[in-house]
């Protein structure tokens, strides 16, 4: 798999499989949870004033090994059904489920047709998946530039120094980025003493 | 007249005849007291023992009565809970106001704060103790009471419901710090409330006088499982405490002053909140000052929070 690869992704991958074995691409689950918190990657970083952490590893990468150029997408994909082929077992992407401007559904608008491996930006300018808050910031600019100062999403290190923040598809998923219904922690069992439960007084 | 004269006087001969047997009797019964008050080797750390009893004031002690007072508490720690601990003593930052920010519309109401918070901060499991409180509230208030303490969270946020965790505002007006009549809890220079749990004589004045429920009392000796005791510990944040005392959140002091971050902040999955010092005009905090319509809890009340809260 690496031999087929040009030199610079090559590089990239070695990065993303030197931490932990390759974890698939959970779709549907929550992106966090404590069995990925402590395993940290730091893959490939972006170089701002602050230092993105990328913690997880792409289940098809790199895309070239199947797709050689990518086609629109349009035609072949209706509304609602998932991406790939028709058998669910043969699926590559089965459990991939997009909802994020579904009038759109094309893969070509984010991903590059010349260069699968890649994500492309309006303008036409090529970048890796770990540049995807650029991609993302295109349209989403507010939340881009709180990003880039700090004040959206989840940051770790120090209060004072250096800090790291989360690339975007960390949290959010990318083909359906609004953050998922999660299960709460148990209710505190102490007793009722000034907060009434609904209802009561 | 001159017999009752008399009288008086031999009555007044009589006491001091009297009053030494009495004396005696009572200095007696006081050693007798004490000796079974205070045996001189305490297998708890919940009974009193003699070097516990004559503990300074934390402001007022010096270095070697610090590593005294640390090594008692590891080596009682060790005898009650098994378990080998560190105590730290990271002292309050200059220049430094350590505030809070919390965007409510990024709260999910998932609790994972509270649960990082009690894993961290060696807080009893039985009987429970928690320094975050989230409630579950309608749309349209902001009015505490109105909040469910105790909703199920199966797939949170739930539709028409925002989240509002509480805990500690490290007031810079602080009424409990006011009311204590021993002075176990103050206010330290880098914004943080603190209290000697030692010194803490457990009347629960500072309970009754906190509008934000933030403050919780050991009505037993904590229940902590052996294996989930936080090793790292000061003795002026998450050391195990004592029966009888009270306690409260103090920003993780012991990760904070060294640079870290609340141990909540790092467990919230949805990055709503943030923590940094206001003095620093670069910080992520001076930052949601500038853009942000931050609000405070019960601000008529005059208390002056450092814990900030937003909406989007």
């Amino acid at each position: 798999m690496i031999l087929k690869m040009s030199p610079s992704f090559a590089l990239i991958a070695c990065c993303l499989l030197l931490g932990i074995p390759p974890k698939a691409f959970a779709e549907n689950t929550p992106q966090k949870n404590e069995g990925i918190l402590g395993k940290e990657v730091n893959a490939q970083v972006i170089e701002r004033k602050r230092t993105v952490t990328v913690r997880r590893i792409l289940e098809h990468f790199p895309c070239t090994d199947c797709h050689q150029k990518l086609k629109p997408f349009r035609e072949t994909v209706k509304k609602s059904k998932p991406f790939g082929g028709k058998d669910p077992g043969e699926m590559t992407h089965k459990n991939l489920t997009f909802q994020h401007m579904e009038e759109i559904r094309e893969c070509t608008f984010c991903h590059s047709i010349i260069d699968p491996d890649r994500l492309h930006l309006l303008n036409g300018e090529r970048i890796t998946f770990e540049q995807v808050p650029d991609l993302c910031g295109q349209c989403h600019g507010e939340r881009f530039n709180e990003w880039n100062m700090g004040l959206h999403g989840e940051e770790s290190g120090t209060w004072n120094g250096p800090r790291s923040s989360l690339s975007c598809t960390e949290c959010h998923r990318p083909h359906s980025p609004r953050f998922p219904k999660i299960e709460a922690k148990k209710a505190p069992n102490f007793p009722r003493l000034g907060i009434p439960k609904e209802g009561e007084h | 007249m001159p017999d009752s004269l008399d009288q008086t006087n031999k009555n007044k001969k009589d006491k001091p005849e009297c009053s030494p047997k009495r004396r005696n009797f009572l200095k007696q019964m006081v050693v007798l007291g004490a000796g079974a008050a205070l045996p001189l080797k305490s297998s708890k750390a919940s009974t009193l023992s003699w070097e516990k009893l004559f503990q300074k004031h934390y402001q007022e002690m010096t270095p070697e009565d610090k590593e005294k007072v640390f090594a008692r508490i590891q080596r009682e720690t060790k005898a009650d809970y098994g378990r080998d601990v560190t105590l730290s003593d990271p002292q309050a930052l200059k220049g430094v106001k350590f505030t809070f920010c919390l965007n409510l519309s990024k709260c999910n109401g998932s609790r994972y704060c509270v649960a990082a918070c009690v894993k961290e901060n060696n807080q009893s499991r039985n009987p429970q103790i928690q320094f975050i409180k989230v409630l579950e509230m309608p749309h349209g208030t902001l009015n505490p009471e109105k909040g469910n303490l105790y909703y199920e969270g199966k797939s949170v946020p739930q539709k028409n419901k925002f989240y509002i965790p509480v805990q500690c505002n490290q007031c810079d007006n602080p009424p409990c710090v006011k009311v204590c009549p021993v002075k176990a809890t103050w206010k330290q220079e880098d914004g943080i409330v603190v209290i000697d749990y030692d010194w803490c004589i457990g009347c629960r004045y500072c309970q009754a006088a906190c509008p934000y429920e933030a403050r919780h009392f050991n009505f037993k000796t904590p229940s902590i499982p052996r294996d989930e005791i936080n090793p790292k510990q000061a003795y002026l944040s998450n050391r195990i405490r004592p029966k009888g005392v009270m306690e409260k959140c103090f920003f993780c002091l012991h990760r904070t002053r060294e640079g870290k971050l609340p141990v909540c902040l790092e467990a919230c999955p949805t990055g709503a909140r943030k923590f940094g010092n206001i003095l620093d005009e670069n910080s992520v905090i001076s930052k949601i000052f500038q853009r942000k319509r931050i609000f405070v809890l019960k601000e008529e009340l005059n208390t002056i929070p450092r814990f900030f809260y937003y909406f989007e």
